[in-house]
């Protein structure tokens, strides 16, 4: 983990929805190129925290700081990889990894777009229509859009869930590799699988709710490079799982809260 | 790190390119076309065979019509009446179209206008448009404007309402997208909305092919004395089967073509469409 001044400081947050409250107080920072993961219980107000850092969603109280500057609105500098892919169904393949870069009116992005789907080893799809896909080839376009904006912090929104298990593993290594590779990138992952929690994060942050508050938050030391099996066999695995499981339970049922 | 799952990931056999489409159905396209041959040369012969077997008044028979045809080619009846209301015909589909896609675009995105718009619409389109027709003669006189007017009344609801709901059925996860993006309003209308409304105002425009085409028609009945609906109602009235049959079957003929142009402009711009 790194000690140095947080990349992204999210400061007493509270988000209502048509009238609802949905986050209540969030506090939480993110180092730079550290990798966080919100899990949390359906409803709990995870996604909602997400478009919140991303600028989707304005905050009822509270701030998103970025750098130290407040987040108003939607910025290049942070890119969203979607639950449901969000591909556009009339571009290709190329054309949805090239949709950052041309709304951002950049130019001389061909070669950055080659490589982007060569390592997301798309270039044999570019030409293709998104149905023409599989679930774990959409959201390798999802990611690669992403990437193609050289995100300061990358959310990823349940990614892997509409995927089947075979792939979701796959995926999963390839977006900690990629992320290892970007040392400047920090990165936010919702999830309800405390496996992949465990898999993915330096730190994981448990929200319970509605409305949605910090249950616990537990720093991941299991040494990189990890696979699914070396987190399983280290020592701390079993102790870390018990923990968030609790604290997960403890979110979907009230009368363990004040606990 | 991905080959190894790449087999089974990609759909289809993993070639490069656009993949081949499955036919829509199991016929090979020259039985298809040979099926639709026939169907239309059993018509034509039944009704030559019965046609002529009978008082031509009735029903008279495709030779007959054909012959008719000529004639009325050759007097200059069919292509003036045919020009009097191709014309009518296309600056009324211009304008209703062109109205239909610009209110409905502008009522899909913005919810202000569209409820404002909401009740004088629905009562004009449940009206039967037919109804209007002899205000419109009130208002604009027996001439090509009325014409003209009913027109562009029948074209005009199917597209604006097609339109409108093909720009509020925007998926919401893409407008996120676009916002999150960075996307101002006007690059969302050519990356999101205009596209995910096309197969939408397909519809309208399929809609209105047939409605411009009643429009016309009827229209000539009530009002002008031009056009082929003017034709249809004189050569009848004169027991003239066969000059009746005419203009109708050049209608008819004008439909189809129009439907398949359509569809072949469809398939030319809604190629991403997963319909099959």
């Amino acid at each position: 983990m790194n000690e140095t001044t947080p990349k992204v400081v999210v400061d007493h947050l509270s988000v209502s929805l048509g009238g609802n409250h949905i986050l209540d107080g969030i506090d939480l920072s993110v180092a730079e190129h550290e990798f966080v993961c919100i899990i949390g219980t359906s409803g709990g107000g995870k996604t909602t925290l997400l478009r919140t850092v991303a600028g989707l969603l304005p905050p009822a109280g509270g701030s998103v700081r970025l750098d130290g500057e407040t987040v108003v609105g939607p910025t290049p500098r942070i890119s969203m990889v979607f639950q449901h892919f969000g591909l556009f169904p009339w571009k290709t393949v190329r054309s949805n990894v090239e949709y950052g870069l041309r709304v951002q009116g950049r130019s001389g992005y061909t070669e950055r777009v080659d490589e982007l789907l060569e390592i997301m080893n798309l270039t044999h799809a570019q030409h293709r229509y998104p149905h023409q896909l599989s679930g774990g080839m959409k959201q390798r376009v999802g990611i690669a859009r992403a990437l193609s904006m050289e995100p300061e912090l990358l959310l990823l929104d349940e990614p892997f869930s509409a995927v089947d298990a075979i792939t979701r593993e796959v995926l999963q290594n390839e977006v900690l590799q990629l992320w290892e590779r970007n040392e400047q990138m920090s990165a936010m992952l919702i999830t309800h699988d405390v496996d992949e929690a465990l898999l993915m994060a330096d730190r994981i942050v448990v929200i319970a709710g509605p409305p949605g508050r910090i249950a616990l938050e537990v720093p991941v030391s299991i040494p990189r490079p990890r696979t699914a099996r070396s987190v399983r066999s280290h020592e701390s695995y079993p102790d870390l799982r018990e923990k968030l499981w609790d604290a997960l339970q403890g979110g979907s049922d009230r009368t363990l809260e004040s606990a | 790190m991905t080959t190894a799952t790449e087999k089974t990931e990609a759909t289809g056999n993993g070639s490069p390119g656009r993949p081949r489409k499955p036919p829509r159905s199991g016929l090979s396209p020259a039985t298809r076309w040979s099926l639709r041959l026939a169907s239309v040369l059993a018509i034509a012969v039944a009704w030559e065979l019965y046609g002529s077997a009978i008082n031509p008044v009735l029903l008279s028979s495709p030779t007959a019509i054909i012959g008719a045809f000529f004639e009325m080619i050759a007097d200059g009846t069919l292509t003036k009446a045919m020009s009097e209301s191709f014309v009518v015909l296309g600056v009324g589909s211009l304008i209703g179209v062109t109205a239909g896609l610009v209110i409905g675009l502008a009522a899909g995105r913005n919810q202000v206008f569209a409820t404002l718009i909401e009740l004088p619409l629905n009562a004009l389109y449940a009206t039967p448009t037919v109804a209007l027709i002899p205000v419109i003669v009130v208002w604009f006189g027996f001439g090509p404007t009325a014409k003209t007017v009913v027109v562009t009344l029948f074209v005009l609801f199917p597209v604006l309402i097609n339109t409108m709901r093909g720009v509020q059925e925007v998926d919401r996860e893409l407008v996120e997208v676009a916002r999150s993006f960075c996307s101002g309003e006007r690059r969302m209308w050519f990356d999101l909305i205009l596209p995910s409304a096309l197969p939408y105002v397909v519809t309208g425009l399929r809609l209105a092919i047939g409605r411009a085409l009643i429009g016309v028609i009827v229209a000539e009945f009530f009002t002008a004395f031009s056009g082929l609906g003017y034709l249809i109602v004189t050569n009848a009235n004169s027991f003239q089967t066969d000059r009746t049959f005419v203009p109708i079957l050049v209608i008819a003929a004008l439909g189809v073509l129009l439907t398949a142009l359509l569809e072949l402009i469809e398939r030319r711009v809604v190629r991403w469409s997963a319909r099959d």
